[in-house]
């Protein structure tokens, strides 16, 4: 325990903002208590859009998953487009293959450098073993580079294993889902402690509407991890953590185009398949980290993480195993009583190496890629309690684009005790990712005229998405403007706006089409990944949150979002922009959690989604989500949920590639908890 | 690379706003119930512990908190709840045993506290606080502590 007498002596002056007593117990047990930082922030005088989910926060709403967590969070896209399938992003853009929306878990990236996106099916992380969820909206390149932190941040935090000792076992039974987990953990000695962990979770496939099929397989994801944690000297602290993974997301039927070889069609009927989309997963992750306190004034971090997935599908008789290895410096030092500085530097290795199929291959089956990166990052206080200004530049280094610089200004002014004004820039690339500079990967053919089997100039045209790797990073100037306030001691209040303006963001264009094989019957239409789109999006997220008393606190969100996507003047004939209205306008939460009696919880989450104007048979729809919740012992907690009430189905997202969307069905189940 | 800051704050004041709001969740048995004022005691070194101060006044339920700092062994029969400051010159296990009889949620941020027969123990998991609850001396004496209270301990002891 850090003795507070070593504190320097600022630490007690910057008390005065806080007030510790006007919070709640699980407020305060969300405190950080960083004796580097002696200057406190509190959660208000972040210069940026932040959303926090307790691990409470997300049980009491029945979610068992994070995708459903996320969709708690103002500012989100997220839907559901299978069973086990999810689009997510922030601030539109949204797709399965979304790519602006940086995951990390404990500090490792989840993302695949197949797409720069996250698999969620595959890297979902049980709900028992987060401290929390932080979700920082708009870009935050100028810390994590130019993957993918263009739109947002969602960092996931595991509970250490010293808070989790004992024996927990959880399971949770329903018509759709079901689940069960375990997590023993136990004390080495007085500063050692450990966990194992192990779950699986069943998801049901749902109704494809249009044909209305049903692959009647199970989604699977079974996982078993560990998390070792120890105290050195209170100087030292060491985390190792590791995870085993095992499942299949079974994906709706779908229609593909059937090809003798790769680019090339069958030349007589049937042209196309219908096929299950089931894609089956393996895996593993190792990190490790160590965090060295020197003194009150230095912190340095060493992190390193090796993950390892394969995927494979039936359909597409291909199989991509990624293998990333990654290390990460970084150190936290306090210059002055008002001047923090943070620096790191960071490098990693992306191997891929895919199984080519026919429908979907690699031009490069196997990528060797090499990014580094170097940020410094510098928090000064111009005037004590009132400004603030923190201003950040990254340079990083990738095989595809070469030297990228991300950069963001941002300046805080706490005009009184109950309000904060913030207000930032900042600069953020996307470097493109394998998927746009290799794959191949034929999406649909359009069959001979009055059917028949194709000849020479009656022919079958074959359309396939190729990569070139003259693709340009995308590129994001983000302007944000946000205002918090305590309003009573029980009721805060949380604007952000913004305006982003990308320049050479994705488009799609096609080639000219290739007419070599006419005579055999057959022409290709080949359409590749460009950057002829200029888009503008702006809009405005607003949250409050309303203790009305000891035992019930109601929650409010609301989102709107708009957004002009238009083709440059400079682009090639045919372009045509990419994810353009793959969002909601307008989205409404309102949250009540209420504890009913000692023993009984009872939690209700309405939200209400705007139709997505790409989306064929996709109409705005309301959910309602209920949870009670029963302690029969301080150590037995059992539950009812209730997801989706109002409906006995409902569609969340268009087709996207590989994936047919299905019916969100209403679900009940029942959950139980017992720790021993 | 680097974790968001959710919030930082000194360990001190977070430890003052723990100890206020455990005072909303337990139960006192009618005796010291009865009282017109709510009486936080302090026992230990405790200049560092300037932060309490700001607890002086609050009220807990209908009755205003008072501070006493250094209480004496005398006046230990009138407090509500002891904080004890982790202070080697504290014998821990003979000042528990000369109040196991009393009604006293006891509280401290010594090490081990509940295993030597405290109440609510706070304890630092890296850069957060958190509380541990046992609950055999609470029950000997007629105190109840609410279960939400309990849900939210990083563990429990002496559940009947």
């Amino acid at each position: 325990m850090a003795n507070p007498a070593d504190l320097p002596q600022t630490a007690s002056n910057s008390a005065v903002d806080l007030t510790p007593m006007d919070l709640t117990l699980e407020q305060l047990m969300d405190l950080e208590v960083t004796a580097i930082m002696k200057s406190a922030t509190r959660l208000s005088d972040t210069p940026g859009a932040i959303y926090v989910l307790s691990n409470d926060d997300v049980k009491r709403t029945g979610a068992t998953t994070i995708p459903e967590s996320l969709r708690l969070v103002p500012g989100l896209n997220v839907a559901r487009i299978d069973s086990n399938e999810w689009p997510i992003s922030a601030r539109g853009f949204n797709g399965q293959f979304s790519n602006k929306l940086l995951v990390i878990v404990d500090g490792r990236s989840i993302y695949t450098p197949f797409y720069s996106g996250v698999w969620w099916d595959q890297q979902d992380v049980k709900i028992e073993n987060n401290e929390r969820i932080e979700v920082m909206r708009g870009p935050n390149a100028s810390l994590w580079g130019g993957v993918n932190a263009v739109n947002g941040v969602v960092n996931i935090i595991t509970k250490n294993s010293k808070n989790t000792q004992g024996s927990l076992a959880n399971a949770y039974v329903g018509i759709d889902r079901s689940g069960v987990s375990l997590r023993y953990g136990t004390k080495i000695d007085d500063d050692t402690f450990i966990k194992v962990y192990g779950r699986t979770a069943h998801y049901k496939s749902q109704n494809e509407p249009l044909t209305n099929t049903n692959s009647h397989q199970t989604d699977l994801l079974d996982k078993i991890g560990f998390r070792y944690d120890k105290e050195i000297n209170n100087t030292n602290r060491l985390n190792l953590e590791g995870n085993v993974f095992n499942g299949d997301s079974s994906g709706a039927v779908a229609t593909f185009p059937r090809l003798s070889k790769s680019l090339t069609p069958q030349l007589v009927p049937t042209y196309s398949q219908s096929s299950s989309t089931r894609q089956e997963f393996i895996g593993h992750n190792l990190q490790g980290c160590w965090e060295q306190t020197q003194s009150a004034r230095y912190n340095t971090t060493l992190q390193v993480y090796w993950d390892k997935s394969k995927r494979e599908s039936d359909v597409l008789k291909a199989g991509l195993t990624v293998n990333t290895f990654d290390i990460d410096f970084q150190h936290n030092l306090l210059l002055t009583s008002n001047q923090r500085l943070l620096w790191g530097l960071g490098y990693r290795r992306n191997m891929l190496d895919n199984n080519n199929g026919i429908i979907f291959s690699l031009s490069k089956p196997k990528r060797d890629d090499h990014l580094f990166n170097a940020f410094i990052q510098d928090d000064i206080t111009l005037v004590p309690q009132k400004w603030k200004l923190t201003l950040g530049n990254l340079i990083e280094h990738n095989p595809s684009t070469g030297y990228e610089f991300e950069s963001s200004t941002r300046l805080l002014w706490i005009p009184n005790d109950h309000e904060s004004v913030w207000a930032s820039i900042s600069r953020a690339v996307r470097t493109p990712h394998c998927a746009q500079e290799n794959g191949v990967y034929s999406i649909s053919n359009i069959t001979p005229a009055e059917g028949g089997a194709a000849k020479a100039f009656n022919p079958i045209t074959l359309v396939t998405m190729i990569g070139k790797s003259n693709v340009k990073s995308e590129n994001l100037i983000a302007y944000e403007l946000g205002w918090r306030a305590v309003i009573q001691p029980q009721l805060t209040a949380d604007v952000t706006t913004y305006y982003y303006n990308y320049k050479d963001a994705a488009s799609i264009t096609p080639d000219p089409t290739d007419l070599s094989h006419i005579v055999s019957g057959y022409v290709l239409q080949n359409i590749y990944g460009t950057n002829f789109s200029h888009v503008h999006t702006y809009g405005v997220e607003f949250s409050v949150n309303w203790q009305v008393n000891d035992s019930w606190k109601l929650r409010g969100s609301y989102s709107y979002f708009q957004s002009d996507f238009r083709i440059t003047a400079d682009a090639l004939a045919g372009s045509r922009t990419n994810y353009k209205n793959s969002y909601s306008s307008y989205q409404t939460m309102l949250w009540s959690q209420h504890q009913l009696s000692t023993n009984v919880n009872l939690d209700i989450n309405l939200r209400h989604i705007s139709k997505i104007d790409s989306t064929p048979n996709f109409n705005a729809y309301n959910a309602l989500d209920a949870r009670i919740a029963w302690n029969l012992k301080p150590n037995i907690e059992i539950s009812l949920v209730g997801r989706n009430l109002l409906h006995d189905h409902h569609i969340e997202f268009s087709r996207d590639f590989l994936s047919t969307p299905t019916e969100v069905p209403r679900e009940l189940f029942v959950t139980a908890g017992y720790k021993f | 690379m680097p974790n968001l800051v959710l919030a930082a704050t000194t360990e001190t004041a977070v430890k003052a706003g723990f100890i206020y709001n455990f005072s909303k969740f337990i139960e006192w048995p009618a005796r010291t119930a009865e009282s017109s004022s709510y009486n936080l005691c302090v026992m230990g070194d405790d200049k560092r512990e300037d932060s309490l101060d700001v607890l002086v006044g609050k009220m807990v339920g209908n009755k205003p908190l008072t501070l006493t700092r250094n209480v004496k062994p005398a006046n230990l029969k009138d407090c509500h709840m002891l904080f004890v400051i982790q202070d080697k010159d504290v014998h821990l296990q003979a000042l528990l045993a000369d109040i196991a009889a009393l009604p006293i949620v006891t509280v401290s941020d010594s090490p081990d506290f509940i295993l030597k027969g405290g109440m609510i123990g706070l304890i630092r998991d890296g850069n957060r606080v958190g509380f541990e609850v046992n609950l055999k001396p609470a029950n000997a004496v007629g105190i109840r502590m609410s279960a939400q209270l309990l849900k939210l301990a990083k563990s429990v002891k002496g559940i009947k």
